[in-house]
């Protein structure tokens, strides 16, 4: 993560999307499954950057979500990392940089970032989770398509290349 | 990854403590603002939206309400002098006087359902502790587990490790048993007899009885309702799948027992 801009962009997309998993996450639940904010900025910020760059933001994605549910802190920076890698290899493959991308990332690093956590946590409800997770994945897509075109423009990513 | 497991041990330490980790009372304290914007703005918006696409509908609601206020006023002292007797009676008994507890009215500012945790907008500065017991108008919600200055979270009555001596509504001699949470929709209340002595539709409170709380949860107090029953016969137990009358993701607000 070398860029600058990015960094601070990265900065601010944590402390927003933290803010948002806190505050908004549960209000806005269909059918008893959240998004999460701050695996869409993982994915997000993790498209934008190098591998170091994805991984750092994998990290600090689980940080963030473990300290705000307040449990489950290695879990959630496991699942985080994986998250933070799939967006950075997705760009290591030459795919391009676009919402569609960034929505299908997005979507497929929550269904695994979920199964992981599922099998890490040892959830007894395994049914209700997957559909939670699948859920889930279908609304962080969205959220993603929609942050990625202003963290992508603030951050200058796209005219570097 | 060594430095997650680090973190996690901190984490696990501080709550085993009753504590919140100083790292989680960072980030908390750091995304705290947006959290609070964006929940009242969105409760703005919502109640705006609702208000206006239902306002006949709610004009119609208050003046009902209104009436039924009105009608109620008329029971009130009747209402007073049975209080004061049921008080009375229970002094004689030697009993506490349950809801006559100090409480805490405060919000709920974040829901996690795969942790089983809420976290709650009060902590040691309104005289907040670990195991103190969380309620609700519908019933239990859960206990306090880890405090922090101006917040604390509580642990909810469908996670696994929380345990609740618990009985039927309606029964005489009143059947007891210990009711738990599976990281589910339902809970599970167990008993030693192999014929569950319950049925579906009875309603669960709790018995008072729990030794798994510090200050004891009071009796009487909703728990929910069964949904049906199993026989074990082969430990000589049976148990009765229970589901719960709060529902953690629409919790706006609760009540902390001190």
């Amino acid at each position: 993560m070398r860029n600058g801009s990015l960094v601070w962009v990265a900065i601010a997309t944590f402390w927003i999307c933290g803010g948002l998993n806190e505050g908004l996450a549960k209000e806005i639940a269909i059918f008893g499954a959240q998004p999460d904010f701050l695996i869409v900025a993982t994915v997000v910020i993790g498209m934008l950057s190098d591998m170091r760059g994805a991984a750092v933001a994998g990290f600090t994605g689980g940080f963030f979500q473990g300290a705000i549910t307040g449990a489950n802190m290695w879990q959630y920076v496991v699942t985080r990392l994986i998250v933070g890698w799939i967006g950075g290899s997705l760009i290591e493959m030459r795919f391009q940089r676009n919402l569609m991308i960034a929505a299908l990332a997005c979507f497929i690093a929550t269904i695994i970032a979920g199964l992981v956590f599922l099998f890490l946590t040892s959830q007894p409800n395994i049914l209700g989770s997957l559909r939670d997770t699948l859920i889930s994945a279908m609304y962080n897509a969205v959220l993603a398509a929609l942050v990625f075109a202003p963290v992508e423009k603030l951050s200058g990513v796209k005219t570097r290349q | 990854m060594v430095l997650g497991f680090a973190i996690s041990y901190v984490q696990t330490s501080q709550r085993n403590a009753g504590r919140t980790s100083p790292l989680d009372l960072v980030v908390r304290t750091i995304c705290q603002p947006i959290a609070l914007l964006s929940n009242r703005s969105y409760l703005a918006v919502s109640g705006f939206l609702s208000g206006a696409l239902n306002g006949d509908k709610y004009a119609l609601e208050n003046e009902r309400l209104k009436r039924q206020l009105d009608a109620l006023s008329l029971y009130e002292d009747q209402i007073k002098d049975l209080e004061f007797q049921v008080d009375s009676l229970r002094q004689l008994a030697e009993l506490e006087k349950t809801f006559e507890r100090p409480k805490v009215r405060a919000d709920v500012i974040y829901y996690s359902a795969i942790e089983d945790r809420i976290t709650i907008a009060a902590g040691t500065n309104k005289g907040i502790e670990p195991g103190m017991v969380v309620v609700c108008a519908a019933g239990l919600v859960g206990r306090v587990q880890t405090v922090a200055p101006r917040e604390c979270q509580a642990l909810l009555l469908t996670a696994p490790t929380f345990q609740v001596g618990a009985t039927a509504l309606g029964y005489n001699p009143a059947p007891f048993g210990l009711i738990r949470g599976d990281n589910s929709e339902t809970l599970i209340l167990g008993f030693q007899t192999e014929k569950p002595p319950v049925k579906s539709g009875d309603i669960i409170i709790t018995s008072g009885f729990s030794d798994k709380l510090p200050r004891g949860i009071p009796r009487n107090i909703v728990i929910g309702r069964v949904l049906n029953t199993e026989t074990r016969p082969e430990i000589g137990a049976s148990r009765a799948i229970v589901l719960p009358k709060v529902n953690a993701g629409n919790l706006r607000e609760v009540v902390i027992l001190k």
